[in-house]
């Protein structure tokens, strides 16, 4: 850091001063916002780091003046969680910039108007990001790693604030947003449901008036909450909306939505195109899509397998998509069934809807896939009785009966039966 | 102590005041030292009050001692009237005198001109009528005593009528002031006058004093002279015994005396804070030093009246009406439930005083920090838990803490109230500057956090100690007063730098500091508080050997006998500071509080603990693992076995025990709880388990993550939970039998693959078998909804049987398989099941006509509460 002399310090700390000063006088809530963007590392804040790194006294400027001393709660952590910053202190940044984001919140609560929402907007940001940032430094010292936690009970607090009628529950959405993915992170993903509800019940807002990134990434994680239950159709309502709003050029965020609305998609029967999954790096969706195509429980269960490809399979497994992915099978199996249906019917049309249970383990022989009469038998009835496939089994002639009528009907968009 | 004792015969409540003098001294340093650490903390409003004379007397002379000497005797006389009832009149009062005239004489000194003086003296009458009332009790008595006083020190020819009583110590003091302590104190005045225009005034103020009041006073001493006598008999008597041990007496007949003093602890630590401040501004910088002495001023009248209450005979009647009297003092009243608090907690020790010092020190933490955070009021104290005292603690705590605490509170009360009217309008004036002085302590307090602190121990000063509120007993009176100005300086460094957030202090705070700090003053002057100083040099070097922790504290010191004054600490700091605080608490070494069982016995019934564990009915490690092998090896049922394995979990705990035996332990309990379907039990093992292993405890660790995954995905079927676990399998664990057998289960639940699942179920390793006994039911019903519906037309029941596990042994012997199928019929009958006979005599299962009739049975075993093992019946063997 090059020189800096006490004057100029002096100077910028006065100079931020005043333009926090000039941003809430004239309610320009775009100015506040890049005032409280610490992690942005602008210049702008940066250099007022130094400067109040060399001038220690900041506070005494605060209160000199009539004009800074009514921001002094808000401003004078603020200092101190910018000072910390600079110098790589992250768990004393955060809780210094709790303590500043705490004596905002106090003010926004009593401004009728929300023209400072990009503000709170910010802080909301920061909160999370300098929180996780803490608990890394905390997790490298040995310590429990809790400033996420604490930032997720503060942010249900700025939430109570925004959540009531008015113009700043506009904000909400954008807090929403900001504690799912503290929630996710956290794994504790069932504390998003109070948060939910409380968007959903009230129709005093169309949700549509939110701002459409709010809604995307709102549905992006609604989404993925239905996935982890399980609920394949809202899944795929809400991971598809989320998809056809999102901005085209934010590909990243079009990769994330898709990892989890192709599973999704595929479980009620629906295969993605091959260009897609190239277009946006899924390849890891690949095999998965080709054994459903060929009936190939072998590469459906070497792209699930432990050990043959363990990166994906952790990949699988961190996102949650891999019971959805497991429960394909029965999808390649009914594929199965209709490839050898289809065989004897080319070779034999009037006995083609017998299909005895040894020719079914025969192919699975095959696939070197060892399984007895009895495992096959399970199977058979599993996939009767989920309906993928209509007919009966004849236990004392070890057939099974395919019905005459679209044997095995597809999926169309409705999930497998439970 | 024998001294003592026949001391406290004569006359209880003086006992406990009397007392303070041999501590005087050594508060001094302490305080000067906390001050610094300190500062930031001192939120008290009272405090002034009583421990005011005891630190000032090595630090601070105060040239000007004889200005409002007047009031403070006062003061003492209103505590002695109840010395009188005793008996010990002559001798108490003498006694006494020394004290207050020490006191009130270096505070005024120090901030007030005459002019104050004079006010003070008009005050006098008033202030008499004024303790009369407060002290409703012992109302007669005040009343006779303060008009004894006055014929007596009247005599003395000083126009104010107060200022009598220190015409006895006056011959004393002079000499010392005159020679070690004035010319240090004199610049520092200068200075500051200079600067501050308040002080301007004062500083003439001092020499006129010196020169001229001292005089008068001298003379009248003379004249009083039998009074003197009387006093330096009784003094120097005590002195010898106090000296070196006065802690420990002190203490525990305080405590008896008067246990409502514990708030006034407080308020005397927050002024020991602050005095560091005051000695440092006066060096260094100009500027703290105008607003420190005014502030001083202040509190001289503010805080005093706390200590009045003390004085007087019952020390809870006293509190109360001096608190009502003064709104000032109010903060400094305990809650009933407090106090109920503080008694019990030195019940406990009543036998032993040194174990009572550290509670004390403790307790003054604790309430010091309550206030700090507002729970004073609110915090339920009548449920809050007692504190232990480590034994090596109690030595070096006693010692300490006697100064403080002793008795040196009572003094000033009554006194300080009386100016208060007078005065806090001059302190509000100057509340202007106060912010400034305000901003530097808080300043200080943000270096203080690690960094200064470890500077501090370095420059090996007390300050440590004194953080701690300990040492000060120990420094030699040349030492004292040279060392605060060393530390002022640090201090400055450190302070000046960082002034921090809200100036916005208490006034009383501040008030509280000048209290000490005059009272320091003052007692420098007196020869006998020369004399003890010698005394006490000549005890510290001996004391030396015999406890070298108090000199030598410093953070690093991990021992149990820095626990507390660590915990202090960070208490401390963490109420000051949000952000370092937590850090501070972080650290506090919770090994030294941590039980350690005597308990002998083997069997043990659990009982939920409602309070802190007793050691006598813990039982430590070795006793432990027997009675686990005894519960391994008792053939009694599980709710018995459950109950044991409960209470030895629980000593465990409480001991915080973390090794092979607590995995052993968790593990037992887990396997029975699964053995008899407790899943509640074993899921709490469970969770410990899980814990423990991650700490990298050995154990069963591939079988318990097994049970784990089963008990996830049979049981509570989370996926959130089920994915987790499954991820943080390492590739070992994946090639477990155990952890395999686990995987293919939760495949083959999930996908609804009955034959898998009753094949996995019949090879079960370990006690898989148990956690999937549970889901069984489960399993064979949705077994029959899906064969119902996909074969057509009829099953026969053999192969359902063979299926569906019925028949465990079937392979065996025609016996056991028919057995199976008969189960298996009874099962299929009672679920609703449409079973017919073919015609080769082989019972079917009618698919079609069973796939609608088909259902689930309530389980006949069922109990309100959801677990069957804990039905009344077993529940009643229990306990016959």
């Amino acid at each position: 850091m090059a020189y800096l002399s006490m004057g100029e310090s002096h100077r910028r700390i006065t100079d931020y001063l005043n333009r926090f000063a000039d941003a809430i006088n004239y309610q320009d809530g775009d100015s506040l916002a890049r005032l409280f963007s610490v992690s942005s590392d602008s210049p702008s804040l940066l250099s007022l780091a130094d400067a109040l790194n060399v001038f220690q006294d900041a506070n005494r400027l605060i209160k000199q003046s009539e004009k800074f001393s009514q921001f002094g709660e808000v401003v004078a952590p603020f200092f101190r969680s910018l000072q910390c910053y600079r110098l790589g202190n992250l768990v004393d940044a955060y809780g210094a910039f709790e303590k500043a984001s705490n004596a905002f919140i106090q003010e926004f609560r009593n401004w009728e108007s929300g023209w400072a929402l990009e503000a709170l907007y910010v802080i909301a940001y920061e909160i999370r990001v300098l929180a996780e940032r803490a608990d890394r430094e905390l997790a490298s010292n040995g310590k429990s790693p809790e400033k996420l936690k604490g930032a997720g009970s503060f942010l249900m607090k700025v939430f109570g604030v925004l959540a009531g009628k008015g113009p700043k529950r506009v904000g909400a959405l954008y807090v929403t947003c900001q504690l799912f993915k503290i929630y996710f992170k956290l794994g504790t993903v069932n504390l998003c449901r109070s948060v939910i509800r409380s968007i959903e019940t009230a129709r005093i807002f169309d949700f549509e008036e939110f701002p459409i990134r709010d809604k995307v990434t709102y549905m992006y994680y609604t989404g993925r909450l239905e996935v982890l239950n399980e609920n394949f159709p809202a899944a795929d309502q809400k991971l598809s909306y989320a998809l056809t709003h999102c901005c085209l050029s934010k590909e990243a965020n079009i990769r994330m939505i898709l990892k989890y609305l192709i599973p999704v998609k595929l479980s009620i029967g629906i295969l993605p195109k091959k260009q897609l999954l190239e277009n946006y790096d899924l390849v890891e969706y690949n095999n998965i899509v080709e054994a459903l195509k060929r009936g190939d429980l072998r590469l459906l269960r070497s792209a699930l397998q432990e050990n043959e490809d363990q990166y994906v399979v952790i990949l699988f497994l961190r996102s949650g998509v891999y019971l959805v992915l497991e429960k394909l099978e029965l999808q390649v199996y009914q594929r199965l069934l209709k490839k050898i249906y289809i065989i004897q019917k080319q070779k034999d049309p009037s006995k083609a809807h017998q299909v005895k249970l040894e020719v079914i383990v025969k192919a699975l022989k095959w696939l070197e896939i060892e399984m007895d009469l009895d495992e096959v038998e399970c199977i058979v009835a599993i996939l009767i009785y989920k309906n993928l496939m209509k007919g009966y089994f004849a236990h004392k002639s070890k057939v099974v009966v395919l019905s005459k009528q679209d044997p095995f009907p597809k999926l169309n968009g409705k999930p497998v039966a439970s | 102590s024998g001294y003592y004792n026949g001391y406290q015969q004569q006359t209880n409540n003086q006992y406990s005041q009397q007392q303070p003098n041999p501590s005087y001294s050594q508060p001094v340093e302490a305080y000067q030292n906390t001050g610094a650490a300190y500062q930031p903390n001192s939120s008290f409003q009272n405090t002034g009050s009583y421990a005011g004379t005891a630190s000032y007397s090595t630090t601070y002379y105060n040239p000007g001692n004889y200005q409002t000497s007047g009031g403070y005797p006062s003061s003492g006389y209103n505590n002695q009237p109840t010395a009188w009832n005793n008996g010990s009149y002559a001798n108490y009062t003498s006694y006494q005198y020394p004290n207050y005239t020490s006191d009130t004489s270096s505070a005024y000194s120090s901030v007030s001109a005459p002019a104050t003086y004079q006010q003070q003296y008009k005050q006098w009458p008033e202030y008499y009528s004024q303790t009369e009332v407060t002290c409703a009790p012992g109302t007669e008595h005040l009343s006779a005593a303060s008009n004894s006083n006055h014929g007596s020190s009247l005599p003395t020819s000083l126009p104010p009528p107060p200022p009598l009583p220190p015409p006895s110590l006056t011959p004393t003091w002079r000499p010392e002031t005159s020679s070690s302590e004035l010319p240090s104190m004199q610049p520092g005045g200068a200075a500051s006058g200079a600067h501050d225009n308040y002080w301007n005034q004062p500083a003439p103020s001092f020499q006129t004093h010196l020169a001229a009041p001292t005089q008068p006073i001298y003379q009248n001493s003379l004249d009083s002279k039998t009074s003197y006598e009387n006093f330096q008999e009784l003094k120097t008597a005590p002195q010898g015994l106090n000296s070196q041990y006065p802690v420990v007496h002190q203490v525990s007949q305080n405590y008896q005396s008067t246990l409502p003093t514990v708030p006034s602890f407080d308020a005397r630590r927050v002024s020991k804070l602050q005095i560091p401040t005051n000695p440092r501004i006066a060096s260094n910088a100009a500027l703290g030093i105008a607003k420190t002495e005014k502030d001083s001023y202040a509190a001289n009248s503010a805080p005093r009246p706390a200590y009045i209450s003390v004085s007087v005979q019952k020390p809870n009647d006293k509190m109360s009406p001096n608190n009502a009297a003064d709104p000032m003092l109010k903060p400094t009243m305990l809650p009933k439930s407090l106090r109920g608090y503080v008694e019990r907690a030195f019940g406990r020790y009543k036998d032993d005083d040194a174990k009572r010092a550290a509670c004390e020190a403790y307790m003054k933490d604790i309430i010091t920090e309550a206030r700090a955070d507002g729970t004073l009021y609110t915090r339920d104290w009548d449920s809050e838990p007692l504190f232990t005292v480590p034994d090596s603690l109690s030595i070096s705590k006693a010692n300490i803490q006697t100064p403080t605490h002793a008795s040196i509170p009572n003094y000033n009360k009554s006194p300080v109230r009386r100016s208060k009217s007078r005065w806090e309008p001059l302190a509000e004036e100057k509340m202007l500057e106060k912010p400034v002085s305000a901003s530097n302590e808080i300043g200080k307090y943000g270096s203080w956090d690690r960094k200064t602190f470890s500077g501090y121990s370095a420059t090996k000063d007390n300050s440590l100690s004194s953080f701690r509120f300990s040492g000060p007993q120990q420094r030699t009176p040349s030492k004292s007063a040279q060392r605060p100005m060393k530390r002022q300086r640090i201090v400055n460094g450190t302070g000046l730098t960082n002034n921090d957030d809200d100036a916005s202090s208490d006034s009383d705070k501040e008030q509280s500091l000048t209290a000490y700090y005059s009272g320091a003053m003052a007692l420098a002057n007196n020869p006998e508080e020369k004399k003890r100083r010698e005394s006490r040099s000549k005890r510290f070097d001996r004391g030396q050997g015999h406890r070298p922790d108090i000199n030598y504290f410093k953070p690093k010191n991990a021992g149990p006998a820095n626990l507390y004054t660590r915990r202090a600490s960070a208490l401390m700091l963490s109420k000051s500071f949000d952000d370092s605080a937590n850090q501070a608490v972080e650290d506090i070494d919770w090994d030294a509080l941590t039980v350690k069982g005597t308990c002998q016995e083997i069997e043990k019934r659990f009982l939920r603990l409602t309070s802190a564990p007793d050691p006598s009915t813990v039982r430590p490690e070795d006793v432990l693992e027997k009675a686990l092998l005894m519960v391994q090896n008792s053939q009694k049922n599980y709710l018995y076995k459950c109950d044991q394995l409960k209470s030895i979990r629980q000593d465990i705990t409480v001991q915080r025990i973390r090794n092979q035996l607590t995995v052993k332990v968790y593990e037992t309990h887990a396997r029975l709880a699964m053995e008899v379907g407790d899943l509640a039990e074993y899921n709490q093992c469970q969770s410990q388990l899980q814990i423990l292993y991650s700490e990298g405890i050995e154990g069963c660790l591939m079988e318990f993550a097994a049970y784990n995954l089963l008990c996830v995905i049979l049981h509570s079927n989370n996926k959130k939970d089920l994915l987790t676990s499954m991820s943080r399998l390492t590739p070992e664990a994946k090639e477990d039998d155990a952890v395999k057998h686990a995987l293919a289960v939760r495949a083959a639940v999930t996908s609804g693959n009955y034959v898998t699942f009753f094949r996995l179920y019949k090879s079960a390793p370990n006690l898989n078998t148990c956690l999937m006994d549970l889901y069984v039911e489960k399993m064979r019903y949705k077994a029959a909804v899906c064969m119902s519906k996909s074969y057509r037309p009829t099953v026969p029941i053999s192969y359902i049987a063979q299926i569906l596990g019925f028949s465990n042994a079937a392979d065996e012997n025609g016996e056991t398989e028919l057995s199976g199928l008969d189960e298996c019929l009874e099962w299929l009958k009672a679920h609703g099941a449409s079973l017919i006979t073919d015609n080769t005599g082989e019972m079917q299962l009618d698919a079609k006509a069973s796939s609608s009739t088909l259902y689930m049975p309530e389980p006949e075993d069922a109990v309100a509460h959801g677990d069957s093992s804990l039905a009344v019946n077993d529940f009643l063997a229990r306990t016959t």
